[in-house]
């Protein structure tokens, strides 16, 4: 595996449902007078529909990954590669099944919430605070909106930037994404602008494109620095079996970025995501992820450390109960003298579900002094759920220092033994090592969102202990 | 014998002077002693003379027998005749304590005046004696598992056996009881003599009732700003740190205020 | 000398039928049979058998004789306990049909040896099996079989002659209650040389393996344990010292089958000259792996900017009732370490002599013999070309 993988992403979609005709489809099943459609439904400009092109080409030539998960049962021709609503019609709330809707009533999550998050709402928090934050960002000279309005209203910055970390030779799912990709995030932070709060992707979503094969661009220049939050910790009800993002992250020198996805697809969803950044001199790249939904997850994200004293973090949860399989992991390149890179990946598995650590370190020939530590801690609850951890550690420079420790291990008796003895039941006990456990990830985690991990896993853990 | 001459040294990670215009000179044959209280620069000046990678001299010289150490390597200096006994001596796992000082004492001398495995071993056993160390030491890794009186230990014993010119003890004090206080007295002691002098790094005027001192220097925030007697430890001791800084009227924080 | 058929050469020294047919079964198939990158280098080309010469003779000292302790000629042990060796040879541990060197390993296998120990044996001092094969073939085998209780000490100073390349497989199978130590010098002489010992572990066994791969030249060094039994135990130790562009491979493994069993594998190497060296441990626990431990620690120490190496720790864990772990580390000796030296006055080469000694020490002094212990560090020191 040298390259990272898919996986999808947690944009809501809600331009159609059911039985509903969209006005524009481009049926099931891919070829190559599809991709043209796409691109010239959308006026895009010549280049795009050349990279399209090519990315089917590559996409029709590349094998399945021949590692992780059985992918055997993805269907690729029976899905729907473009469609555009001409309005805003939401799912039906009765379309919604039913144990979605008693996952929602366990969480707590508030009512016009739960709408949204089923895709029966279009639209989500106040169309006010979006303005004024827009308002905000404008004055700075932040750029924040959908991927195919930026294509329409920043063209060569688009140009600049799209597809330069990932290819789509990268692997199948890329070549796929770029082939047929529609919405996602365009962001893109001025030199030496600092965006103070954090910048939430569902302020963005009022209008309708499909979530499925999102494109996310964040451009960070020299000296800026911005902290991006997508998803939501509730679980995402989509009925697309496909998820397959791709996100471009650009850190230019001195700058910073952290990039927090909480992912959370409904359990018949194959999130099958790319992610890549890269990190100039003195910038600092994190990745803050969470995986806690969907079927089967493969996601790993990388950073390219390429100018001295760049900084990478990866901090990931994965959380796989029920049969979900979760394989992720990252990958980091030490491309420059003076790096540095730190992982710290979390995994839980119960009831049936499977977490895969699968990591990648390379110190190329001219990483001098560039220093990696890693760490893969999982829990496996029950004799149902099993998990594997896959490191690679490349060394080419040996003037740097790397490393890497594991832990595999139930709960610990000793531990659990000390709560009771203070009175809390097995299921307290047992929930607060596991909160204690994620705690390094959910502590990076705007409030809000800390709040719903908490609840969420709150809920994961009864089923389990109760 | 050392000299240092307006000595600012700044640690090298965060850029922060910790040494702010230091003299000290320590002529041939006498003890030395600097007491300060937390944070007021003294390891920062015991691993300065030693060249320990993590501090830089800025201005000022540090001097010894007429040698300017600033372009010496640590081993450079340690042959030159100066020994470091450590606040917290590394553990070294693989490396057998007989074989490492063995080594060192080697390595301050020319082949021909290396002794002979069992003229060596001779020598170790009755340091050992004398500090007090069990027989099975020898034998095992540097420092690894050893207490920390078992280190405070170990660094006399190094020091007897190198034999340097000058050693400079850093807390060697810390963390002993008061028989182990007693048997690392005595080993200094025995190193006593016109060709060796010592700076010894305290914070209490206990080890001074073991060992006596020619001078007695207190620093604060880098710098030394009294120096006397066996009498100005005993001052402290009664009045503490805050007490002699407000009687010098210096305007200085202490880090345990 | 003549050249001889796989059928004429086993003739000419009497092996059984069955072994003659495997042989040639193996002949056949080995190059269509699976050969990983990694391994290609070590595959041999245009086999050439020639005859050799089989003592017939149980060659196990006079008291270990009297205790029923064979240690024999594999070949001679073939006609002798055909049973034995047709149940064992290359089918527990070093199955042949897993891989093309594998195959081919049997299909021309020239020099070998039976250690077998009687149940309840107990062997006090330790055995030297060195010169029990004729070091100047290229592939050659061992097979260990120590029934239950038995417990014994082996030691193994290879010192392959040949030029390019040659083989050493070692089959170790351990009874109830059997404990091995088996230790082991490499100092192989060919350009590459391929090493495999794997083991088989029945109940409350325990093994120790120690291997030194001091050799000067490219090697690939496999090692699997499975610890099948309840309660067994294993201990896998590699040392290597990788210098002057040679390549390493070693790929160790422990799967845990057994109900509370133990695993450990520690690996260390260093690395210098622009030398490679790759550490690839694996960690297996199998669905009835209850109460399993595995843990493995792979530590590689460069000594310049040109040494390379790749760490993979893997845990394959299908059980939750287990502790698994890994630690991996690579870099550079110890700056504080170093400076603790310096400040004694060591110059900075001895120092990181003594440190790279230090290093490698703690596994080199598990071994029993003196000379063997020498020999690896005067190999470390002599071989050391640090500044």
């Amino acid at each position: 595996m040298d390259d990272d993988i898919l996986n999808s992403n947690d944009e809501y979609q809600y331009g159609f449902k059911d039985d509903y005709q969209p006005v524009y489809s481009t049926g099931k099943g891919l070829n190559e007078s599809i991709v043209r459609e796409i691109s010239s439904q959308k006026h895009e400009p010549q280049w795009m529909l050349d990279l399209r092109l090519r990315a089917f080409k590559i996409y029709q030539k590349l094998p399945m990954p021949k590692f992780g998960p059985d992918l055997s049962k993805l269907d690729l021709d029976n899905i729907n590669y473009f469609q555009r609503a001409t309005d805003q019609v939401a799912r039906d709330w009765s379309d919604v099944p039913n144990s979605m809707k008693q996952t929602f009533e366990k969480l707590g999550v508030p009512e016009a919430e739960r709408k949204y998050l089923a895709g029966a709402e279009a639209q989500y928090e106040s169309e006010a605070v979006y303005a004024n934050l827009k308002k905000e960002y404008a004055k700075l000279g932040i750029i924040f909106c959908d991927t195919d309005t930026a294509l329409r209203e920043y063209p060569e910055l688009v140009k600049t930037y799209f597809g330069k970390l990932i290819g789509p030779e990268n692997n199948k799912f890329a070549a796929l994404n770029t082939a047929v990709w529609s919405g996602g995030v365009f962001l893109y932070v001025p030199k030496g602008v600092h965006c103070k709060i954090p910048i939430q992707s569902f302020f963005r979503i009022n209008n309708g494109s499909t979530g499925q094969f999102e494109r996310t661009i964040l451009v960070v220049e020299e000296g800026a620095s911005v902290n991006y939050v997508e998803g939501c910790t509730a679980p995402n009800y989509s009925e697309d079996s496909l998820h397959a993002a791709i996100v471009e992250v650009f850190v230019k020198r001195d700058a910073f970025a952290r990039y927090t996805t909480i992912q959370n697809w409904s359990d018949n969803v194959y999130s099958l995501e790319t992610k890549r950044a890269s990190a100039a001199e003195n910038a600092t790249m994190e990745w803050v992820d969470g995986n806690l939904g969907s079927k089967v997850t493969m996601k790993y994200p990388s950073i390219d450390l390429n100018g001295p004293h760049a900084t990478g973090t990866m901090l990931s949860i994965a959380f796989a109960s029920n049969h979900i399989f979760q394989d992720t992991g990252c990958i980091m390149r030490h491309n420059a003298p003076f790096t540095s890179s730190n992982v710290i990946s979390k995994s839980i598995c119960k009831t049936g579900g499977i977490c895969n650590y699968r990591g990648k370190i390379r110190m190329r020939p001219n990483s001098q002094g560039s220093k990696s530590h890693i760490e893969c801690d999982t829990i496996i609850m029950d004799d149902q759920s099993k998990s594997d951890t896959i490191p690679t550690n490349i060394i080419q420079n040996g003037d740097t220092t790397l490393e890497h420790e594991a832990k595999v291990s139930k709960i610990s008796e000793t531990d659990l033994y000390y709560l009771m003895s203070r009175g809390l039941t097995e299921a307290e006990a047992t929930k607060m090592i596991i909160m204690g456990f994620i705690e390094p990830f959910s502590k990076q985690l705007p409030m809000e969102y800390a709040v719903e991990l908490n609840r969420l896993i709150d809920y994961q853990m009864e089923d389990s202990v109760g | 014998m050392l000299k240092i001459t307006d000595l600012h040294v700044k640690i090298i990670e965060n850029n922060q002077e910790v040494i702010k215009g230091l003299n000290l000179e320590i002529p041939d044959g006498e003890i030395h002693v600097i007491m300060g209280p937390n944070g007021t620069g003294k390891s920062t000046l015991s691993q300065t003379i030693m060249n320990s990678g993590k501090y830089e001299i800025t201005h000022g010289q540090i001097n010894f027998n007429g040698t300017d150490l600033a372009k010496l390597s640590t081993d450079e200096r340690a042959r030159l005749g100066i020994f470091l006994a450590m606040q917290y001596p590394t553990e070294i796992p693989g490396i057998k304590n007989a074989d490492f000082i063995r080594a060192a004492v080697n390595a301050m001398r020319p082949k021909s005046a290396q002794p002979t495995v069992l003229e060596f071993m001779q020598s170790l056993s009755k340091a050992m004696d004398i500090l007090d160390i069990k027989l099975d030491y020898t034998d095992r890794y540097l420092n690894e598992g050893f207490s920390g009186g078992e280190k405070k230990r170990n660094e006399i014993l190094q020091m007897m056996m190198v034999k340097p010119q000058l050693a400079i003890l850093d807390e060697i004090d810390s963390g002993l009881d008061i028989d182990a206080l007693k048997v690392v007295s005595k080993g200094i002691n025995t190193m006593r003599g016109n060709h060796f002098s010592s700076l010894i790094i305290t914070h209490y005027d206990r080890i001074l009732r073991y060992v006596k001192p020619d001078v007695v220097h207190v620093m604060m925030d880098g710098k030394i700003v009294a120096s006397g007697g066996i009498e100005l430890a005993k001052s402290l001791e009664q009045g503490g740190y805050a007490q002699l800084r407000d009687k010098l009227g210096l305007n200085i924080k202490l880090v345990d205020e | 000398m003549t050249e001889l058929t796989i059928s004429e050469f086993a003739k000419s020294h009497g092996e059984p039928a069955w072994l003659v047919a495997k042989r040639e079964v193996a002949s056949d198939i080995y190059c269509s049979l699976p050969l990983s990158a990694q391994q290609r280098p070590y595959q041999m080309t245009n086999p050439k058998l020639t005859a050799v010469t089989v003592n017939n003779d149980n060659l196990a000292p006079q008291h270990l004789k009297q205790q029923g302790v064979i240690m024999m000629d594999l070949f001679a042990a073939a006609q002798e306990y055909p049973t034995l060796i047709q149940e064992n040879l290359m089918e527990k541990t070093i199955p042949w049909r897993d891989n093309a060197l594998n195959a081919r390993h049997l299909a021309y296998l020239t020099t070998g040896a039976f250690i077998f120990l009687p149940s309840n044996t107990i062997c006090n001092e330790p055995i030297n099996l060195t010169n029990f094969i004729d070091h100047t073939q290229l592939e050659k085998h061992l097979l260990i079989i120590a029934g239950a209780n038995a417990e014994a000490t082996f030691t193994f100073n290879d010192c392959g002659t040949t030029p390019k390349k040659d083989c050493l497989m070692v089959e170790v199978l351990l009874g109830d209650n059997a404990h091995i130590k088996y230790f082991d010098e490499n100092n192989a002489k060919s350009e590459y040389h391929h090493r495999v010992l794997n083991a088989y572990l029945a109940r409350n066994a325990t093994l120790h393996t120690f291997v030194g791969l001091f050799n000067a030249h490219n090697t690939l060094y496999d090692s699997s344990f499975s610890l099948d039994g309840e309660q067994s135990e294993g201990y896998l130790n590699v040392v290597s010292l990788g210098m002057n562009t040679q390549q390493q491979n070693v790929n160790a493994e422990i799967i845990n089958h057994g109900r509370n069993t133990h695993g450990e594998i520690q690996a260390r190497g260093i690395v210098a000259e622009r030398a490679k060296t790759n550490f690839h441990t694996n960690g297996v626990i199998t669905k009835n792996g209850y109460g399993a431990y595995s843990d493995q620690a792979s530590r590689l120490l460069t000594l310049d900017s040109t040494s390379q190496g790749q760490v993979d720790p893997i845990l394959l864990i299908d059980n939750y009732d287990v502790v698994a772990g890994h630690a991996a580390s690579v870099g550079k000796v110890n700056a504080d370490q170093l400076y603790y030296l310096n400040s004694r006055g060591i110059p900075l080469r001895q120092a990181k002599l003594l440190l790279t000694r230090g290093f490698l020490l703690p596994l080199i002094d598990a071994f029993p013999n003196e000379q063997m212990r020498k020999q690896m560090l005067d190999k470390l020191e002599g071989r050391f070309n640090v500044r």
